[in-house]
């Protein structure tokens, strides 16, 4: 698979603190890559020096065969940017603003006529094109917001976090989006803090911590790589009867919680584990009322790795 | 190509905005008015009326408080977040803030220009007949090392409220020293040295002497001087404009 951006050894220092300490990493073509960390991981500076905004103290990037610290023009040509914070003009109608972002890459004439317009079907905004953004509501806005960047046709958008308080409707409509241009083979780089977005849309991701990469790989190569326990519930009838230690002794079991009428039973993945668990409930007298059971999250993946929750 | 765009985007976003037209049209010709009637008494009027020379000088003025309206179309937050996105453009970064300070000088120039027209020949003010383009020239000249000097301070101050506290109050120093509002003695030693520090002096100096004397002696030297102070400012942008911190 060929690589779009090729990130070596990457460092970035603010005065006092190190940004980014390292890091090396490789975008494939096509792929929906999710970069995933809480606040202050490095995900928005890794972003910003990608998008050429930010300078670099060490290491190299490659993006579309381009050396990134020289070939600046050639390489933001190609690149699509959705910010963070909104970067649209509220007093210029939708269409005024998609027209202007993409007229600066020098699109012009019929075809300037066509993106404007495919860019706006594309995040379901032509039918407002004539409104001022000032009028639309917060999901309308990160829409429109997104609809600024592609109008110029990039092979890769990068997106930082493009959800940021919206509405539920609007998420799913941004991330069925990104799965659309996938599907037409563009690199999406897409930084968040929510885990479900990344599970929805990434086909493989990065986590980063305090500037590092602590992972990389799809969902199942990180389960892989970090515990990959299965959690059991059980709700019981007369649970004050059963010994916990019982089956703490059966093999694979790591933990055991037992609080008034729930039995939490963690294994470390197996299904043959939870014949052996009932089996022992119901010989010493418990009477299973419900039963849950819950694998390991990315979620999880992320606290096992860093021992911080993403959105701390 | 991009840097024209950008320019013509940011004309018509200057034009859209009434109270920057405004500002800059109703503004000075009200305080013409005003000016020429209160100070009527003060003039002969055989040479020069109050409304001769508030016709010119308050043009000096506007084009000197430009200023304003250079920051407000870098740095005004609403502006700044659509701004921000241009960065993302490949265009070099000397042209996201060469920009606004062509824009804002292309604005200006065509509303005073205008105003300066409109004075000469429908209230028959004198702006030196046939020189008023000479005139034009210098007012135009003084706008744009205005429009240079905001740009820089808001590179420097990176902050709409402190380029706006800090930029009008220098060319209020020079606007002072100029004696466009209180005639200034210019004899004594250490007020000649900040009367010489005052760009706009040169500019009313030079204009009164073009339109009453058909006189040019000064007229190329203030033009250099203008120049060479605005290239100072470009060059101060050059080396202060930060597209990280413009872009946070």
């Amino acid at each position: 698979m060929k690589d779009v951006i090729i990130v070596k050894n990457l460092k970035k220092n603010y005065i006092g603190r190190q940004a980014v300490k390292g890091i090396s990493f490789e975008v494939h073509k096509g792929e929906v890559l999710g970069l995933l960390g809480p606040n202050g991981a490095g995900k928005s500076t890794t972003i910003n020096i990608l998008a050429n905004v930010l300078s670099y103290d060490g290491g190299t990037i490659e993006v579309l065969g381009h050396d990134l610290s020289r070939e600046t023009k050639a390489i933001k040509k190609e690149m699509g940017i959705i910010p963070q914070d909104l970067a649209i003009y509220e007093e210029l109608s939708a269409e005024e603003n998609v027209r202007f972002f993409a007229s600066i890459y020098n699109i012009k004439g019929k075809e300037l006529d066509k993106n404007v317009k495919k860019a706006l079907e594309s995040v379901e905004l032509y039918d407002r094109r004539n409104d001022k953004p000032k009028t639309f509501s917060g999901g309308m806005k990160r829409r429109l917001n997104i609809a600024c960047g592609i109008a110029h046709n990039p092979q890769i958008i990068i997106m930082d976090e493009p959800t940021v308080g919206i509405d539920p409707q609007s998420r799913n409509h941004i991330l069925e989006f990104i799965k659309t241009l996938k599907a037409k083979g563009i690199t999406v780089i897409y930084s968040t803090h929510y885990m479900e977005e990344i599970e929805a849309v990434a086909d493989r991701m990065i986590v980063m911590n305090e500037g590092k990469i602590i992972a990389e790989g799809t969902k199942e190569d990180l389960l892989k790589k970090v515990n990959n326990d299965v959690t059991y519930t059980f709700v019981l009838t007369n649970l004050d009867k059963l010994d916990e230690n019982l089956i703490l002794n059966l093999d694979k079991v790591k933990k055991v919680n037992k609080t008034e009428d729930l039995l939490e039973v963690v294994v470390s993945e197996t299904e043959d584990d939870i014949n052996e668990i009932v089996s022992l409930i119901l010989t010493n007298n418990c009477k299973i009322q419900n039963m849950n059971r819950k694998e390991s999250s990315l979620e999880d993946i992320f606290l096992d790795l860093t021992g911080r929750s993403l959105r701390d | 190509m991009s840097f024209v765009n950008i320019v013509k985007f940011d004309l018509k976003n200057i034009f859209k905005t009434p109270m920057l037209v405004i500002v800059n049209t109703l503004e000075p010709l009200v305080l013409y008015i005003i000016l020429g009637v209160i100070m009527k008494n003060k003039f002969s009027n055989k040479i020069m009326s109050s409304f001769d020379f508030y016709a010119v000088t308050t043009l000096i003025i506007s084009a000197t408080m430009i200023v304003m309206t250079t920051s407000n179309i870098f740095l005004d937050e609403k502006v700044k977040r659509g701004n921000r996105r241009v960065v993302y453009a490949p265009i070099s970064k000397g042209q996201v803030y060469l920009s606004k300070l062509v824009s804002t000088f292309i604005f200006a120039i065509i509303l005073f220009d205008i105003l300066a027209f409109i004075e000469q020949y429908i209230f028959k003010c004198n702006f030196g007949g046939k020189n008023i383009i000479f005139v034009i020239i210098l007012i135009d000249a003084l706008t744009f090392f205005a429009c240079s000097l905001s740009t820089a301070g808001c590179c420097i101050l990176k902050n709409e409220d402190k380029v706006n506290s800090i930029i009008p109050l220098i060319t209020s120093v020079f606007l002072f020293f100029s004696g466009i509002f209180v005639p200034l003695g210019t004899d004594s030693g250490i007020m000649k040295v900040f009367f010489s520090l005052s760009p706009v002096r040169y500019v009313t100096e030079c204009s009164m002497q073009i339109i009453y004397d058909n006189n040019f002696a000064l007229f190329y030297k203030t033009i250099i001087m203008l120049m060479i102070l605005s290239i100072i400012c470009i060059l101060i942008c050059k080396f202060t404009f930060k597209v990280e911190e413009y872009v946070r």
